[in-house]
């Protein structure tokens, strides 16, 4: 294994290679931190840049802007309310209402540093277990994976702050909207009013939507009050040391994180939910979360950045991409001449290693980029608002747009910027919304694929182990407030 | 009339104009290469390396975008709204068939089957300690426990769906003897399958070869005329007593929008042609278990015209189209 990292050292630490490096953070930073743009889509367009790299350089590319664009993710979700990736959402309900109390600086620093934290536990975790780890993702079947979306939808008690009968009419129009488009078994079409609807609602541009244009109207509602949101922003210099007090919450929400990563299918979005949900149960400042708590930005960020490597450990050791940007690698793997599988660490060990090498060399160039930009950033804040409204209404339109390289995903943005004003108005928090768009087709899809298997017999889906154990927690989190002690009153 | 013959001269004036200058000019621009399916599976890579070479030909860049979903009708949304100029193309594979018969707005006239590049048969593979060694273990088994096996392929009324009902109708089993579990796609069969979850896969060389070199899967039978090279100790189903129309197999190849011109659907399947045949191509073609079996516009429609006839017959036959 040493004798291996050396070698991946050697190859990795070249002039060419950490030039490939520092394009990938830089691309990965720009995709990241537009709305819109995912890391998917970053690496899908420089796939053909690669076509004349050597395999190392052509990796470590792809793989850096799968890195940097999950760090920069939250700097939009806490400055405008407008999350870069699908992944940083989260980091939003709390990061923006840090925000708009001056904020901004120790915001985006949390952010950066919990990231940087994430990414560095969940590297370690994934060099000593990532051929075991193979082994669980595999262990998700489909009754499985709608036990993973029942245990998801169950936080919704925790996620939603006020009202419980809100978040669930917030799930309902979540799951409602996920029903729209092809059956997933069947195939056949379901509300499919306009034929561009018939891959159901794009979660990408509805997210938009829901979260950033819907705060754009509210920012025109609020363009002449005189808040003065810059009062702290200036201290955007912090060291580690303001991290220190959440390493509990770091620590726990990288390994949720890398956990769910490792899961094909549950990536950043499903990541980032978890870890939220559990560290406002646990924490003793838990009611405050969503108002600004910065336990909040540090769990999703944490956990979103996490979940990259773990959805590189199923990709190593099985060719199993775990995410869509996963399986932009194997593809760009593939177009190497080489074959991610269960071969790969056996037939070309320098290929993971040297992804290893590079996540960790990549990691002081991100942070630093990250720090440093902070104190850029926040200035953004002294921006008037009335212009920083258009602006972000034209990022939210562009992004949309360049989503799908199409109109009607700005349509859709549109429609779902005024239905996100009209749940705002009615204090309907997104988070169940999102929570039933991400989890929405993966519980209908699984339980009829597992309802199939099991000849129609229900008990047969939920005995399996895995899902009784999911189920049965799931049950105890949604029973916990009438048993369990009252959360520290505020 | 006079009225009319100007308006006559200048509708002739206008397609005199417009088309041989469409077809002199193709490539006009970048190509958008849409394809049904998600980034990183044999069908995606293959596109990529062909974008490469058709840039290299063409001359323009050859953008590919994954619109994956709906078994193909995502894409086919797409290609429905773009201009027949050819600087918009699709992949195609024999999935879409079985889309079509569900669908209510796309069926095989909906596009212009401009080319066909490889042909790729399916094949069977178990876990390696499932217990099924061969074709006629694997009737057997069905046939002694009805509704316990199940097998893992893409969507419903898939081209891999008609494969398996081909064989199962051959085979003589029942409805309910083995249940037909949908993915969302080939790999997540495969991975369901190396999980446990279902016992059988409908699959490719291309997503089985690993698997099978590391010892966890294993192929027991190719729908296909010969034995495959890369697994040969695999029966072909007529081998082993289940004789099937094999020219039902997985094709890739091209479609453009309705209506698009002939002219520019050679001066872009020429290019094509030319990329299949490039060293580095034919190497990876071989690599991949993939049979060479390019076809130009007129001979593709018909293949695909007669597939479609088979699809409809098949589904029917198995009442498992959606309309």
């Amino acid at each position: 294994m040493i004798e291996n990292f050396l070698h991946a050292a050697a190859l990795v630490l070249t002039v060419k290679v950490m030039g490939a490096l520092f394009f990938g953070v830089l691309v990965g930073y720009f995709v990241g931190a537009m709305p819109g743009l995912t890391s998917s889509i970053g690496m899908a367009l420089l796939i053909p840049f690669t076509f004349g790299l050597e395999p190392i350089p052509a990796i470590v590319m792809l793989v850096s802007i799968y890195m940097a664009s999950d760090y920069a993710g939250g700097i939009p979700a806490i400055l405008v309310n407008a999350p870069g990736q699908p992944g940083s959402a989260v980091t939003a309900f709390d990061g923006y209402p840090m925000c708009n109390r001056g904020e901004s600086g120790l915001a985006l620093n949390l952010a950066i540093m919990a990231s940087g934290a994430g990414a560095f536990i969940s590297l370690l975790l994934l060099v000593v277990s990532a051929q075991v780890m193979a082994s669980s993702a595999l262990a998700f079947g489909p009754s499985e994976y709608f036990a993973l979306a029942i245990i998801g939808l169950s936080l919704i008690g925790v996620l939603s702050a006020g009202s419980t009968l809100k978040a669930i009419i917030g799930l309902l129009f979540g799951l409602t909207v996920v029903t729209i488009g092809i059956d997933p078994i069947r195939g056949t079409e379901r509300f499919v009013f306009h034929p561009y609807l018939i891959d159901g609602i794009p979660f990408l541009p509805a997210l938009i939507g829901l979260f950033a244009l819907s705060e754009v109207f509210v920012m025109i509602e609020t363009a002449n009050d005189r808040i003065d949101r810059v009062k702290h922003a200036s201290s955007a210099n912090h060291s580690l040391r303001t991290l220190m007090p959440y390493r509990r919450t770091v620590l726990r929400s990288s390994l949720i994180g890398y956990l769910i990563g490792v899961i094909p299918g549950a990536g950043a979005s499903i990541a980032s939910l978890v870890s939220y949900g559990v560290a406002k149960k646990l924490s003793p400042s838990g009611a405050s979360f969503g108002t600004g708590n910065p336990e909040g930005i540090v769990a999703s960020e944490a956990a979103n950045n996490a979940s990259v490597s773990g959805a590189l450990a199923p990709l190593l050791s099985l060719g199993i991409p775990g995410s869509a940007s996963a399986a932009v690698l194997i593809g760009g793997l593939t177009i190497q001449g080489l074959q991610p599988g269960p071969l790969l660490f056996a037939d070309n060990p320098e290929i993971p290693f040297s992804i290893f090498v590079s996540l960790l060399a990549g990691l002081p160039i991100m942070l630093l980029i990250g720090l440093f930009g902070a104190r850029l950033w926040v200035q953004i804040t002294r921006i008037p608002r009335p212009i920083i409204a258009t602006v972000v209404a034209s990022i939210c339109m562009l992004g949309s747009y360049a989503a799908a390289n199409d109109t009607f995903e700005m349509m859709v943005t549109a429609t779902f910027g005024v239905i996100g004003y009209v749940l705002r108005r009615c204090d309907i928090h997104p988070a169940p919304i999102v929570l039933a768009l991400v989890l929405g087709e993966m519980l209908e899809a699984n339980l009829r694929r597992a309802m199939i298997l099991a000849n129609d017999n229900l008990l047969t889906v939920i005995s399996h182990p895995i899902t009784a154990g999911l189920i049965l927690a799931s049950i105890l989190v949604l029973a916990s407030p009438l048993f369990g002690r009252k959360p520290a009153a505020s | 009339m006079r009225a009319l013959m100007k308006a006559a001269v200048l509708a002739a004036a206008a397609a005199g104009l417009t088309a041989p200058v469409a077809a002199q000019d193709y490539p006009s621009g970048d190509i958008r290469y849409i394809l049904h399916v998600k980034p990183g599976g044999a069908t995606d890579v293959m596109a990529r390396r062909l974008a490469d070479g058709l840039q290299k030909a063409l001359g323009v860049n050859v953008v590919v975008e994954n619109r994956d979903g709906g078994s193909g009708a995502r894409q086919m949304a797409q290609l429905a709204r773009a201009k027949p100029d050819g600087q918009t193309i699709g992949s195609v594979t024999a999935s879409h068939l079985g889309m079509f018969l569900q669908s209510n707005t796309f069926d095989a006239d909906s596009v212009t089957w401009a080319c066909n590049m490889v042909l790729d048969p399916y094949l069977l593979a178990v876990r390696s300690d499932s217990g099924i060694d061969s074709l006629a273990d694997l009737v057997e088994k069905a046939k002694a426990a009805p509704g316990e096996l199940s097998v893992a392929g893409f969507g419903e009324a898939s081209g891999g769906q008609v494969a398996w009902q081909m064989f199962a109708d051959s085979a003589e089993l029942g409805d309910g003897d083995i249940n037909w579990v949908p993915y969302s796609s080939v790999g997540d069969a495969v991975v369901a399958t190396l999980g446990g979850h279902n016992d059988i896969a409908i699959a490719y060389t291309d997503l089985v070869q690993q698997h099978v070199k590391a010892g966890t899967l294993k192929v027991i039978g190719v729908m296909s005329t010969e034995r495959l090279p890369k697994f040969p100790d695999a029966q072909t189903y007529a081998e082993a007593g289940y004789p099937v129309d094999t020219t039902w197999q997985q094709f890739r190849g091209i479609v453009m929008p309705a209506e698009t011109p002939a002219e520019i659907q050679d001066a872009l399947c020429g290019a094509v042609q030319e990329v299949m045949q490039a060293p580095e191509m034919v190497k990876y073609i071989e690599d991949s278990d993939l049979v060479p079996g390019f076809m130009a516009h007129e001979e593709f429609t018909e293949f695909v015209h007669a597939q479609d006839e088979a699809a409809k017959t098949w589904t029917a036959k198995l009442g498992i189209a959606g309309n």
